[in-house]
């Protein structure tokens, strides 16, 4: 029991060594922001903060499942994951962000769209936190990849932990996200205050947010594309 | 409203430029990630003499650590290693291992990212080898780092001579 609460504290603090690595840094500001973009709402930061981060748990209990109850190479699923999720995430990246920024907008029923249908939107734009950590949790880049599938991975073989060790891991790597949202809904409801003084915070907000998407997106696409070799 | 409409344009073309350069990077060369390409430096190896690799596999991506890594490697080698590297006896080889004709090595020493590893070449074959995997812990204090490195290298050294 204690030497299964020590690997549950090795792994979270491997994932907070990920979320920390200078690598993973871009996809970090990319999820606050995106988490952050309702600030006037606390409950709903929360809730995105809450979404994001048990997208990233998902995957990661996922992965070690498939990893650790199968014949999958560990290898050549962290080189294929590093090879080919962080090139689809920088188009990905600005097609987010054009819809953030209003650039793209899904039309149903014309433009008259009813209330009712706006906040369905809306709402979407809110779980889409959940597939945003999903997404941000297996675009591995060299350090995270060590972190993961040189020693999370072997941690849970040992331990023969499909659950508990990935739960762990996944919860440190999305630590700053986290703490960012409970500062916002808890600790800062002065800044939700500001927040409905001024008029327009959210469209700003949201703009501000579609602007790092985009600026990410463009970085990403440059480096995983375009220099790539 | 002229803003918004270039700004969509112009974005929308960068993206569909960058999916199709990469769909087409992906269909023209190699297919990525096979472990059946020719042995590059396994030939290589095997018209040379027998001598011990530090190898460094990268991706195409390099990071600011992984880029650190490589030079300490190599400082490591040409500061205390500079006879052996003149002689032949040790080789210095920096591998993109994202490269087709590299991506056997990832099966070959079990590679789940950029990884420094000391490998002992007998006859042109892997006799044995030694993931030096604290390197990453390891990067952010140089002269501990160099120590690490320095040690493994004279331990393999020893016991190839051992071996001879």
């Amino acid at each position: 029991m204690g030497d299964l609460l020590f690997a549950s504290a090795t792994a979270f603090w491997l994932g907070i060594l990920t979320a920390i690595s200078p690598c993973p840094l871009a996809t970090t500001v990319a999820a606050i922001s995106y988490v952050g973009r309702r600030a006037e709402h606390p409950r709903l930061v929360l809730l995105a903060g809450l979404l994001y981060s048990a997208g990233r748990v998902l995957m990661y209990v996922a992965l070690a499942g498939a990893l650790i109850g199968s014949v999958l190479s560990i290898s050549q699923i962290s080189f294929f994951l590093q090879h080919h999720l962080n090139k689809i995430l920088g188009p990905l990246l600005i097609v987010v962000g054009m819809f953030l920024l209003d650039l793209l907008t899904i039309r149903r029923g014309g433009p008259g769209m009813s209330a009712a249908t706006q906040k369905r939107i809306e709402r979407l734009g809110l779980f889409g936190a959940l597939p945003l950590g999903m997404l941000f949790a297996v675009s591995f880049c060299p350090i995270s990849a060590v972190i993961f599938f040189g020693s999370l991975i072997p941690l849970a073989m040992n331990y023969q932990s499909t659950f508990a060790l990935p739960i762990f891991y996944g919860i440190g790597t999305a630590l700053p996200v986290l703490i960012f949202a409970l500062l916002l809904a808890f600790g800062a409801h002065w800044i939700a205050k500001v927040f409905h003084r001024i008029s327009k915070a959210e469209l700003w907000l949201r703009r501000a947010t579609g602007c790092i998407f985009v600026g990410i997106g463009i970085y990403f696409s440059i480096i995983f594309i375009f220099l790539a070799r | 409203m002229m803003i918004k409409r270039t700004l969509q344009i112009v974005l929308l073309l960068f993206v569909a430029a960058s999916v199709s350069f990469l769909i087409a990077k992906e269909y023209a060369g190699p297919n990525a990630f096979r472990s059946d390409q020719p042995a590059a430096l396994e030939s290589a190896a095997a018209e040379g003499p027998d001598r011990i690799v530090l190898y460094y596999f990268h991706g195409s991506r390099r990071c600011h650590t992984c880029k650190t890594i490589e030079a300490y490697l190599g400082e490591t080698l040409t500061t205390d290693f500079s006879r052996e590297l003149e002689d032949g006896t040790i080789a210095w080889l920096p591998v993109n291992i994202e490269e087709p004709q590299n991506q056997h090595f990832i099966a070959l020493f079990n590679l789940t990212s950029s990884s420094a590893i000391i490998a002992e070449i007998k006859k042109g074959k892997i006799e044995r080898s030694k993931n030096l995997d604290l390197v990453w812990e390891l990067v952010r204090n140089k002269p501990v780092f160099m120590e690490y490195v320095r040690n493994a290298m004279k331990e393999f050294l020893k016991k190839e001579d051992g071996d001879g």
